[in-house]
């Protein structure tokens, strides 16, 4: 084993040593980098229509908007980096009920106008058994 | 020589560079989800494979399916059961390969349940305003005893000729309602089309009925990005909570029946208010998982859960458990081999099967 090192070390100096390194934290920083590109989402909430995007809604600007649906209005409310259902038809009120979401992965479901509203990401949660 | 050496360097990092680039790359992998509004709740798939492409044809079958079968078991809708209910009590009526099968399980489950598990109520479950469109109209009513006894006293049955393939019922009092199990066939019928489409993972989630498997990690060379799929549990008197998280690292089904999913309240004066997770003091909360015996919705627990192989055991298992109540329920359970259960009773206790013991949960409601 010495002989290997004693080898080794007679073509590559320190520096060497140093570049081989460098490229192994250039290579770890990178891929640490790139893993996760949507947890830094938290940014959007996307509102479904049936199952097809409708909007895009930006947390970081406050408004108000009304989706129209198979059983009527939808209201739904950005406020402070925050989103909620405002109004909805239905007789359960699940989606009004469920008030504010803001972390990635949360989503608001709006089944009677099949609304659904969701702030992509991880949450750790990957569903609800409801 | 000296020269040589510095050209032989550059070329090592050049490969190590390479390589680590290849390795990460190798690791990469496409997550491809969808939804769709099926059976009155929506229905929706996330699916991993190396291959995007792969993926999202694999999605795009396993909807197709689905919207199939969503007909085929509609209680009132074109298929062959909507075709029994109408004239089966006349004649019989031919059934298709999937209504069969569901026949077969149900006609299982009502027996090891001791009929907490039937899927003759259909009437009975339409007396109390529960029909198909509930999510829509959404009035429920309490049905007189005048309007309940004969639907309880009716011998209520079904006999399936496997030869013919035909169905017949025992009597008009019957309605066949596969509420309590036909979701959990086709999460099933889907898991089966995303398996032969060889991905990595996948989950279904039909409203709460879920299902997942994982048939191969993330993998980068020797090694294994593991990591189970963390499925929450509905806390059945808040929206905003849940009771607990379980990690599912092996294939597993969750299905949930819960006295909140479709439900109204009634005070003395007979005036009707609409569904809530959290009670209402001085209201009385009438839900849509009935006993078949006494043809009132099931008292003693609130929510069921139950983990099993197969999103069909699952569903079919958490309305008998919720009928069953907790003692009876818990028994079921612990008679059965690979399925677990949390349930939470009407006094706010959760109760877990043996087989959960080491889980992270409360024991009271929060």
């Amino acid at each position: 084993m010495n002989e290997f090192w004693r080898t080794v070390n007679r073509y590559l100096t320190w520096g060497d040593y140093i570049v081989i390194g460098l490229v192994f934290l250039g290579a770890a920083a990178t891929v640490s980098l790139l893993r996760r590109p949507v947890e830094a989402g938290g940014q959007w909430a996307l509102v479904r229509l049936e199952g097809k995007m409708v909007e895009q809604l930006p947390l970081t600007e406050d408004r108000e908007i009304t989706i129209i649906g198979p059983a009527g209005e939808t209201v739904i409310q950005v406020h402070a980096g925050r989103v909620r259902v405002v109004e909805s038809p239905g007789p359960q009120q699940v989606c009004v009920r469920q008030g504010w979401i803001q972390k990635p992965g949360e989503a608001l479901i709006c089944v009677p106008n099949r609304v659904t509203i969701e702030i992509p990401g991880n949450s750790g949660i990957d569903a609800i058994s409801r | 020589m000296r020269q040589t050496i510095s050209v032989l360097k550059i070329l090592a990092l050049g490969i190590l560079a390479l390589s680590l680039v290849f390795i990460y790359f190798q690791g990469q992998v496409a997550v491809v989800q969808d939804e769709k509004y099926l059976l009155g709740t929506y229905f929706r798939i996330k699916a991993q494979s190396r291959s995007r492409e792969r993926a999202e044809r694999a999605v795009q079958a396993a909807f197709e399916e689905a919207e199939r079968l969503a007909e085929e078991f509609s209680r009132t809708g074109a298929g062959s059961l909507g075709e029994l209910n109408r004239r089966g009590f006349q004649e019989p009526v031919k059934l298709s390969e999937d209504v069969i099968t569901v026949f077969e399980a149900a006609q299982k489950y009502r027996e090891l349940s001791h009929g907490a598990f039937d899927p003759t109520i259909g009437k009975l479950v339409d007396s109390w305003g529960f029909t198909q469109d509930w999510d829509r109209t959404g009035v429920g009513r309490v049905p007189s005893p005048e309007v309940l006894r004969p639907l309880l006293e009716d011998t209520r049955d079904f006999s399936i000729d496997l030869v013919t393939k035909t169905g017949q019922l025992s009597s008009a009092s019957v309605e066949i309602d596969f509420g309590g199990i036909a979701k959990g066939y086709i999460v099933d019928r889907v898991v089966a089309i995303l398996q032969e489409s060889d991905l990595d993972n996948a989950l279904v989630d039909a409203g709460g009925n879920i299902r997942v498997f994982n048939s191969y990690p993330r993998r980068v060379l020797w090694w294994e990005d593991r990591r189970p799929f963390r499925i929450a549990v509905q806390h059945p008197r808040d929206e905003q909570k849940v009771l607990g998280v379980l990690a599912i690292w092996e294939d597993r089904a969750l299905a949930t029946s819960g006295d909140y999913q479709r439900c109204f309240f009634a005070d003395v004066l007979g005036n009707i208010f609409p569904c809530r997770y959290a009670d209402e003091p001085g209201k009385t909360r009438y839900h849509h998982i009935i006993d078949p015996k006494t043809g009132m919705p099931a008292r003693g627990l609130i929510s069921v859960t139950i983990l099993a192989p197969t999103a069909m055991e699952a569903d079919a298992l958490s309305t008998a458990v919720f009928v069953l109540g907790p003692e009876k329920g818990l028994e079921l359970v612990e008679r059965l081999e690979n399925i677990e259960c949390i349930m939470v009773t009407d006094e706010r206790r959760i109760l877990k099967s043996p087989g959960l013991a080491d889980i992270n949960f409360p024991t009271e409601l929060p």
